[in-house]
């Protein structure tokens, strides 16, 4: 029996990107963890797909040729995993997953324990002794994190040692602020922003590096602000958040590091994230905007702006196979869109009437989106 | 690879560094203001605002409403509001300004009620820049450039009024101090009822002084 074409295909994809790898690791470039993860997951995938094969009786490779790729592949996923921290089987995914909220969580109520016990003794300690501990924290925080990423070979745990290290950061310029009264400026963000993107670049930290460029989106909105003479912390302006986040989102696509475009998905969801969030808030008329027009003008331009964007990034996201990037940008369309037919309908409409139509609308996407998906269907078989 | 261990050390570093070379920047040299009041300045309508941890207090400056550089003859009913604009403030204790405000706020209310305690602090100036203030009025007992906004107002009829506020109302309290001023709260506030200033006498005198960044700190108390 021969072996099916796709099969022989997506075995020499794979040993083309074999070849791809060790030669960048000739060539001293190195394969980043996003590669590392995609090809731990294209292994696995592999492995199912071809068990099935064999179980329904469609294929049954030479047991020495079994074997080989076998050994190849379990090789090769201890070593990406070694290098990477990426996971050898499905389940050691799922767990991954449920780390990376722990270690999410953790570093959440960790940050938590150790401002509540400042604040709790923070009365019985001198000025002096305040200023010492406010001081040495995010210093200690750094020791700790080091020592955490040295001794430990996952991630998790140096993610969350990072973040206690960052909010340690934040009390420090805080606190200090606070005891010495000094006039509260927007560059507070910009060192934290880049205290986190190097704790980020030096560990691999994503959810650091989230942190830091969402901290950055701030300085610049706020920075813009001021520039323009608006007092930062009481002006709350739209559009220099929305250029902030904007900023974030096109790096990777105008920086030419190597390092900002091997975490390229990263700046898009901070990116994008800020960029939805904002468009949300404007929605319930939180931020003030720059825009000469009446409010009510102002409200129609943004309804455009966010119906553009979402659905612009995706139609993108699903173009380039960027699926965390389509979800976001499916949910803040049918967000923003909830709450618009809430602002325009609620008032106007018996509550029976508004429910029945939102139903009926519901009813409505379902059907344009299967069409959409069988004309997709319909395109693939055309190529092929 | 070691760059890469140390650069965050070296933000750090230099973030700290550079706050505190602010600090020692505000309060080296001459102060660019000060202010002077005893603790009746807690007690009554208008006060500043003491924390019973002996945290921080809140200075109450007193913001007259004004329209093209005269005082509004009415606010009530302010409209929307507009923008934030960042400013420097000068802030003056009793003299003229304050005068003119309490004129005003004692016509405004009926004179049976008070509107205001010992405090006099009131904002007499604003400014982009700190060298465009007006110079301090010699009749006034302390005053003080300050980092501040100023917030305009539309009432409705197209005419704009401002009204001004600091950037970092709370004044830390060291440790130095917190008992002389949990003492002062303790007095203000028996059986949690507000002491009334008329009855105030004064006893501890406060000492602020604002540093080249316009920040303040309390660089004295004594009791009298």
């Amino acid at each position: 029996m021969r072996p099916p074409e796709e099969l022989l295909n997506c075995l020499k994809y794979i040993f083309a990107l074999y070849l791809r790898v060790r030669q960048a690791e000739h060539q001293g470039r190195r394969v980043n963890k996003l590669e590392a993860e995609r090809r731990s997951r294209r292994i696995r995938a592999f492995r199912d797909e071809l068990s099935e094969l064999e179980e329904e009786g469609i294929l049954r490779l030479p047991a020495e040729d079994t074997s080989r790729v076998s050994a190849y592949h379990d090789e090769l996923l201890s070593r990406l995993s070694a290098a990477f921290d990426t996971d050898l089987n499905d389940g050691e995914a799922r767990l991954s997953w449920g780390m990376r909220l722990v270690s999410g969580l953790g570093a959440v109520a960790l940050s938590l324990a150790v401002f509540l016990f400042f604040n709790h003794y923070w009365d019985e300690f001198s000025t002096p002794l305040q200023v010492t501990l406010a001081t040495l924290a995010p210093f200690i925080g750094w020791a700790v994190t080091e020592i955490v990423a040295y001794r430990f070979k996952t991630s998790y745990f140096t993610e969350l040692a990072a973040m206690v290290t960052i909010a340690c950061f934040v009390l420090n310029l805080h606190i200090l602020a606070e005891i010495y009264n000094i006039t509260p400026s927007p560059i507070a963000f910009f060192s934290w922003g880049i205290f986190s993107l190097l704790l980020a670049g030096r560990h691999k930290l994503e959810l650091v590096l989230g942190l830091g460029l969402a901290s950055l989106a701030v300085f610049i909105g706020a920075s813009l602000a001021g520039f323009t003479g608006y007092y930062w912390r009481q002006e709350f302006i739209a559009e220099f958040y929305l250029a902030g986040f904007a900023l974030i989102l096109l790096s990777p696509v105008v920086l030419p590091f190597s390092w900002v475009r091997e975490n390229r998905f990263i700046f898009f969801l901070v990116g994008l994230l800020g960029i939805f969030l904002l468009l949300l808030s404007h929605t319930a008329g939180v931020p003030d905007s720059l825009l000469p027009f009446s409010s009510e003008g102002r409200k129609w331009i943004y309804l455009a702006v966010a119906l553009v964007a979402g659905s612009g990034v995706l139609a993108l996201s699903v173009r380039a196979g960027w699926g965390l990037g389509a979800y976001l940008a499916a949910g803040f369309l049918v967000l923003f869109l909830l709450f618009k037919y809430f602002d325009w309908f609620w008032d106007k409409w018996p509550t029976y009437i508004f429910f029945l139509i939102l139903g009926l609308l519901a009813v409505v996407v379902i059907v344009i989106l299967r069409k959409l998906r069988l004309m997709g269907r319909g395109e693939a078989r055309d190529a092929d | 690879m070691r760059i890469k261990v140390l650069l965050p050390l070296f933000v750090l570093i230099l973030a700290n560094g550079w706050l505190f070379g602010g600090i020692w920047w505000n309060r080296s040299g001459a102060a660019t203001g000060e202010i002077t009041f005893d603790q009746c300045h807690f007690y009554g309508p208008a006060s500043h605002h003491l924390q019973k941890e002996g945290r921080y207090f809140t200075l109450r400056i007193a913001s007259p409403a004004i329209l093209d550089g005269e005082m509004m003859a009415d606010t009530a009913g302010y409209g929307r509001r507009k923008r934030v604009r960042a400013a420097y403030l000068l802030i003056e204790q009793g003299g003229p300004a304050w005068e003119e405000y309490f004129t005003h706020q004692t016509e405004k209310y009926s004179e049976t009620k008070r509107v205001t305690g010992s405090n006099t602090l009131v904002f007499a100036d604003s400014a982009e820049k700190a060298a465009d203030l007006k110079v301090p009025d010699p009749g006034s007992t302390g005053h003080a450039i300050i980092n501040g906004y100023v917030r305009i107002y539309e009432n409705g009829q197209g005419e704009e009024y401002y009204f001004r506020g600091i950037a970092r109302p709370r004044i830390a309290i060291d440790s130095d101090y917190r008992d002389i001023f949990k003492e002062i709260y303790a007095r203000g506030n028996p059986k949690g009822v507000a002491a009334s200033p008329a009855s105030c006498e004064p006893e501890y005198r406060i000492t602020l002084r604002f540093g080249a960044r316009f920040e303040p700190w309390i660089s004295r108390v004594e009791r009298l």
